[in-house]
């Protein structure tokens, strides 16, 4: 990609194999100073594989073949003292998680210090307490005191990032390291390494399945598939002239509030290394192939400068085929709600081995109305209360206090104390399909229980068909009624998930994050299933979701919560329109990877929930009074009116 | 505060539950052998002689008035008289409660490494020669009877190899020399019964500490091996070890009956069963309360322990 | 696809295969071993006293004269009756009683735990004597008494491991979801919760049963175990104690068949472990 006088880091033929299997094959990249890497492909493709062999390191019973150079030295045949002073002071590691990535037992400035000494580095306070403001903690001596525990996960990000960049290295590898962070959260992560890419011109490997979140930091770009190289370039032309039909269809999958109006398309089956022949790996979901295809393995060729790419087809037609139609803006329908949610709250008390005395107020007079064919999206944070309300209209939080009204009838808050019918017209799908569906049942025998418990009258003949029904409803073949979740792949045992609750021909469907638990590929086509479903079922859906790019493309209506809090309702249209809530503001640019404006942090009051961190708020009115709910269809609730938030607060600025 | 309130339900918790022990063993031991004065008389004994010794035993009055005057007496140190020797028992309890102790600290300062670095080696080489050989042995020590590890260690080191006495007697004129010497078979033999099972266990837990994303952090970000094992896993793998030495404590006091027997070492367990085998119904009562109040008190110390070293429990609230 | 066919491609683990090998060979000895001993269980005057090792003596000849070979023939099936059934007893018991605890909650199901935790704080072996020293052999037989206290020192601790068991997995999202479409306590338990924990409870069964062994020969040993001249391996082990420095063998060929035994159920149960993919833990 760089001058090869430039590059720093250089693979040639890399591969890694296990037994007879090849993980990873032939990949070919250079990597130069400043520059920031994008590997992006689904689960399965060997991007993180790809990513810790660029740090020698082998999965147990693998192979390398081919090489990595790090200033014209092999990595891959280090022996292990000169890899160990190699790792974290050249090149260093991020992990996915931030809140398992360090050791709940040692304290922050011990592992710092020690990250210091063992490569023969001197460490004082000042140097310590120095990296820590450069990732943005300000209070470094609390830090540095502190176990992981007691920081949050934004705080825990930055702290690992302060460990990986301590000993200033050329090189960081991050393996999806803002996966399970909030949007806010992730994009003043990415800030940060957006300034260590230019200000350090530090050069990064970025691994991630989300391309969208690449888009605001990547220079370069490569696609992988199956452990292959689909396509890689530079990042503007990869994402503007995609010439791999894998890159296209993971482009088209992935929402994007940055490309409001186009839709995202699933790509059909599964990643199935089994299945990869002695062809274009891609060959069996590709909507282009020719035979040829699955019979000879693409050449990798030359299509723009720095851009290659390993197609029979495509390489030659620079345009894109995704039919970016934009839906027909849905009208929000009206008609008596269905299901009614009025002053919902829920106060529980946190338990665990030693018990807090303080109730914690999960949700505060939440009020919803959702209509028939409609999908109403429910957003926020973790911790904003949004999975608590849908739980609490399930009927699995029995001590909620407020009303709620199914089809113009009261609804117990209990489940027990609800009838049959009741059951039956509110369905419940949870967040990973992984917990929600029994290890030891077949999916015939799942999807009959809830039939049972639905429609208890129906003849086992009845039963067979509408088994079969709601399989083709969700696009499973029949045959999987005879297999076990574990046979399934994730997206079809969310699939399988949503058949449980169709069956039971409901009215109301809670889909509480259905979507997280799954590859980007995959979503897509979960969130088409919706979208029909409400249309052609007439379904209500409420939506529970922190991805804003989903809600914007699949819900009519949003409710925003914060810190159980209701701070906005709004039509999902207007997501990216102003006037916006300060928070809500926030969160559409932090999803639209822009910077976000802070505040320095203040204790909380019995005001705005939000004022403690807004941008804009207004001492001591926010953190002391409730704000007040605006006027009109779009609502939401500031002490700054719709006019003036609309000039404080404008995209980009 | 919230702390130092869970440190005291947790002692309350502690308190209730001897107590409970207590009156299960008193009523057990009371109730279960039918009448003491027949089965000490035997068969069709003269109803005088029969009534006098109910009235020496204080058998004659009911049962729950009993206990109460058995829990007082224990509270003031009075386990009452031994049916054998007429002494108090707590005198003989003393004594060999004090030879199991010693017993139990030597075979403790065995255990821990023989425990500990077997497992770390077990660890670092998963599934490799090491581990497997390792664990083929521990199984093999873990399923040989206590009682025949124990022979097979006396004809070992007594026949074979003479270096240690048969009778692991300790006089009270002993030096610490001799003392040493007599309980270093017995004590060894314990600590490798404990270890085979803290062995597997911490083998286990410090592999799955070994997966976790904060070792592989670690270990991408260039910490060695050892700083990996000793600071990063250890730490973490300290709390399911002093789990698993709790029951090891209990079966320090309670299962080591057979190991003593077979040394002939006058400890703790030989007087239970001693007792049990003569009906010696106050002994039993008190060795038995013991065995349950060691129980009761290394969950107790090893639930506090997990505390101060958790700091994740440690800080809430 | 045919059992057969599944398990031919993927091996059974070694430690399967050997703990079968094992424990079957000591179920054979149980079984055939009265009709192919050389002598009666109690015949004296086999041999010389005290002689040792021979081709007619394997495990020697004890101080009266018996063969300790034909003794231990004869008393395996006592060693496989005694054990086996007291683990089912325990088993048996301890589950129903675990699974329903956690199922119902509330006070019952504090109680039985609070019952359960004051029975496990005195020792196994120390519980079993204590019962089997106090209690009457007059009012129960010895045989059916080691049966029943092997079954009274396993069932409290069965019940907490099942009842944990069960309540880690009632609180998975299938289990809400059939709540959700109100099923049945007793649907739940029979339908999603029991079918995800027989794996532990049959790892947490065979663990039991390779210690069961252990618990009838320690009491056999100690002189609480049933009345002489009953050829049980533990008693047996215990008369021939203070032959140690002179015959070995009478100790050690006992000891063996025992040890035998114990390890091929260890095995097995670590076999079983590994096909359904659980960890052994093992507490007291």
């Amino acid at each position: 990609m760089t001058s090869e006088t430039t590059s720093l880091l250089r693979l040639d033929g890399l591969g890694v194999r296990i037994g007879t299997q090849d993980i990873v094959r032939d990949i070919a990249l250079t990597l130069a100073p400043g520059e920031v890497l994008g590997l992006v492909g689904e689960s399965g493709s060997g991007k993180t594989t790809i990513a810790l062999a660029l740090l020698g390191y082998r999965p147990d019973g693998a192979t390398f073949l081919g090489s990595v150079e790090l200033d014209s030295r092999e990595v891959l045949s280090l022996p292990p003292a000169d890899l160990q002073a190699l790792r974290g002071r050249r090149i260093a590691y991020v992990p996915q998680n931030p809140t398992t990535a360090l050791n709940p037992a040692r304290r922050i400035g011990a592992l710092m210090a020690e990250q210091l000494a063992v490569h023969g580095l001197a460490s004082d306070a000042d140097s310590l307490g120095g990296a820590l403001r450069d990732v943005g903690l300000v209070d470094a001596p609390r830090v540095l005191a502190s176990f992981p525990h007691q920081l949050s996960g934004g705080q825990q990000q930055r702290v690992v990032l302060a460990l990986a960049t301590l000993c200033a290295p050329d090189i960081l590898v991050l393996d999806e390291p803002t996966t399970g962070l909030d949007v806010t959260t992730q994009a003043i992560v990415i800030a940060h390494l957006r300034r260590l890419r230019d200000e350090r011109r530090i050069a990064m490997v970025y691994v991630t399945h989300d391309l969208d979140l690449l888009a605001g930091i990547a220079t370069h770009l490569a696609v992988l598939y199956a452990g292959r190289m689909m396509e890689s370039g530079p990042a503007e032309q990869v994402f503007s002239a995609p010439r791999h039909p894998y890159t296209r269809a993971l482009l088209a999958a992935t929402p994007s509030l940055r490309r409001p109006d186009h839709r995202p398309q699933g790509l059909p089956g599964t990643l199935r290394r089994d299945l990869v022949g002695a062809g274009c790996p891609f060959a069996a979901r590709c909507r282009h192939a020719l035979p040829l295809c699955a019979m000879t393995l693409p050449a990798t060729a030359e299509v723009g400068p720095g851009h290659l790419t390993a197609c029979h087809v495509l390489p030659a037609d620079p345009s894109t085929d995704s039919d970016a139609s934009a839906p027909a803006d849905p009208a929000v329908p009206g008609g008596a709600p269905v299901l009614i949610a009025h002053g919902l709250s829920v106060t529980y008390l946190p338990g665990g081995m030693i018990r807090r005395a303080t109730p914690v107020l999960a949700l505060s007079e939440a009020n919803l109305a959702l209509h028939r064919g409609e999908i109403l999206a429910v957003v926020g944070e973790s911790g904003s209360g949004k999975s608590t309300l849908a739980k609490a209209i399930a009927g699995m939080i029995p001590g909620h206090a407020g009303h709620l009204v199914l089809d113009g009838a009261p609804l117990a808050p209990s489940i027990t104390n609800r009838t049959a019918e009741q059951r039956r017209k509110l369905q419940f799908v949870f967040q990973n399909p992984d917990a929600s569906l029994n290890p030891r049942r077949r999916v015939g025998h799942i999807l009959a229980d809830a039939l049972r418990a639905a429609r208890p009258s129906l003849s086992l003949a009845e039963k067979n068909d509408a088994i079969a029904a709601a399989l083709a409803e969700v696009r499973l073949p029949e045959s999987h009624a005879g297999r076990y979740p574990d046979q399934l792949s994730g997206g079809e045992r969310q699939r399988v998930a949503l058949a449980r609750a169709l069956i039971a021909n409901p009215e109301v469907l809670i889909c509480d994050e259905v979507l997280s638990a799954l590859d980007v590929s995959v979503q897509a086509g979960i969130l088409a299933l919706l979208a029909g479903l409400c249309r052609e079922r007439n379904l209500a859906i409420l939506f529970i979701s922190h991805d804003l790019s989903a809600v914007r493309h699949l819900a009519h209506r949003v409710v925003v919560l914060y810190r159980g809090q209701t701070l906005a309702a709004l039509s999902a249209r207007k997501l990216l329109d102003s006037p916006h809530h300060p928070y809500v503001f926030q969160l559409v640019s932090a999803s639209l990877g822009l910077p976000a404006k802070q505040a320095a942090a203040m204790p909380p009051g019995p005001g705005c929930p939000f004022a403690p961190v807004c941008p804009v708020r207004v001492e001591p009115k926010c953190r002391h009074r409730p704000p007040p709910w605006s006027e009109g269809i779009e609502r939401l609730r500031c002490h700054h009116s719709p006019d003036d938030l609309a000039n404080l607060l404008t995209l980009g600025h | 505060m919230v702390l130092l309130r869970f440190i005291l339900l947790r002692l309350l918790g502690g308190i209730a539950m001897l107590l409970a022990v207590s009156a299960l063993i008193f009523f057990m031991t009371e109730v279960l052998p039918g009448d003491v004065a027949t089965r000490i008389l035997g068969r069709n004994p003269d109803p005088e002689r029969l009534a006098i010794l109910r009235a020496t035993l204080g058998i004659d009055r009911p049962l729950p008035l009993r206990y109460l005057e058995w829990i007082s007496g224990i509270l003031q140190g009075d386990f009452g008289n031994s049916l054998i020797s007429g002494q108090p028992v707590t005198e003989t309890l003393g004594r060999r409660v004090l030879n199991s102790v010693l017993l139990g600290a030597l075979a403790l300062a065995i255990y821990v490494p023989l425990a500990v670095l077997p497992a770390i080696a077990q660890a670092v080489n998963r599934d490799g020669p090491l581990d497997q050989a390792i664990s083929a042995l521990s199984l093999a020590i873990l399923s040989i009877p206590d009682f025949l590890l124990a022979t097979l260690v006396l004809i070992g080191f007594v026949v074979l190899l003479p270096v240690a006495p048969a009778r692991s007697i300790v006089e009270a004129s002993s030096t610490w020399g001799q003392a040493l010497h007599a309980m270093i078979l017995p004590a060894a033999t314990i600590a490798l019964v404990m270890a085979t099972y803290a062995m597997r266990y911490l083998r286990d837990s410090l592999i799955e500490v070994l997966q976790t994303d904060y070792i592989r952090m670690a270990r991408l970000n260039g910490i060695p091996q050892r700083v990996l094992i000793w600071r990063h896993a250890m730490p973490n793998a300290l709390v399911p070890f002093l789990n698993v030495t709790a029951l090891n404590l209990t079966y320090l006091f309670g299962g080591v009956v057979v190991i003593e027997q077979v040394f002939s070492f006058p400890g703790f367990g030989a007087l239970m069963v001693g007792a049990l085998l003569q009906l010696d119904v106050p002994m039993i009562q008190a060795t038995v309360l013991i065995a349950a109040a060691v129980y009761i008190l290394s969950n107790l110390a090893v639930d506090l322990a997990t505390l101060a070293l958790n700091p994740r429990l440690r800080h809430v609230g | 696809m045919s059992a057969d066919a599944r398990l031919a491609r993927s091996p059974l683990p070694v430690s399967l295969v050997l703990g079968g090998l094992l424990s079957g060979s000591i179920l054979l000895v149980a079984l055939i071993g009265p009709w192919v001993a050389p002598y009666g269980p109690s015949q004296l005057g086999t041999g010389a006293p005290l002689s040792g090792i021979s081709l007619a003596h394997p495990f020697g000849v004890d101080q009266l004269g018996r063969d300790v070979f034909s003794r231990v023939l004869h008393g395996a099936w006592l060693v496989l009756v005694l054990s086996l059934s007291g683990t089912v007893l325990g088993f048996l018991a301890g589950g129903i009683l675990g699974l329903v605890s956690g199922q119902r909650g509330g006070w019952f199901d504090w109680l039985v735990m609070r019952g359960c935790e004051v029975l496990i704080s005195i020792p196994i072996l120390v519980t079993a004597l204590l019962v089997v020293a106090l209690v009457d052999t007059q009012t129960i037989a010895p045989l059916p008494l080691i049966i029943g206290v092997i079954g009274f020192v396993y069932a409290p601790r069965i019940a907490r491991m099942a009842r944990s068991a069960a309540i880690e997995v009632a609180t998975r999202d299938y289990v809400t979801a059939a709540r959700l479409r109100g099923d049945s306590g007793l649907r739940i338990a029979l339908v999603e919760i029991l079918p995800n924990v027989s794996g532990i409870l049959l790892v947490e069964l065979a663990l039991r049963a390779a210690y069961a062994p252990v618990l009838v020969a320690s009491l056999g040993f100690l002189g609480f175990g049933l009345s002489p001249p009953t050829p049980e391996w533990g008693m047996i082990i215990a008369e021939n104690r203070g032959l140690i420095f002179i015959t070995p063998i009478t100790v050690l060929g006992p000891g063996l068949m025992l040890a035998v035994l114990v390890v091929g159920i260890n095995l097995l149960t670590e076999g079983i472990a590994r096909v359904i993919g659980r960890s052994v833990v093992r507490t007291t």
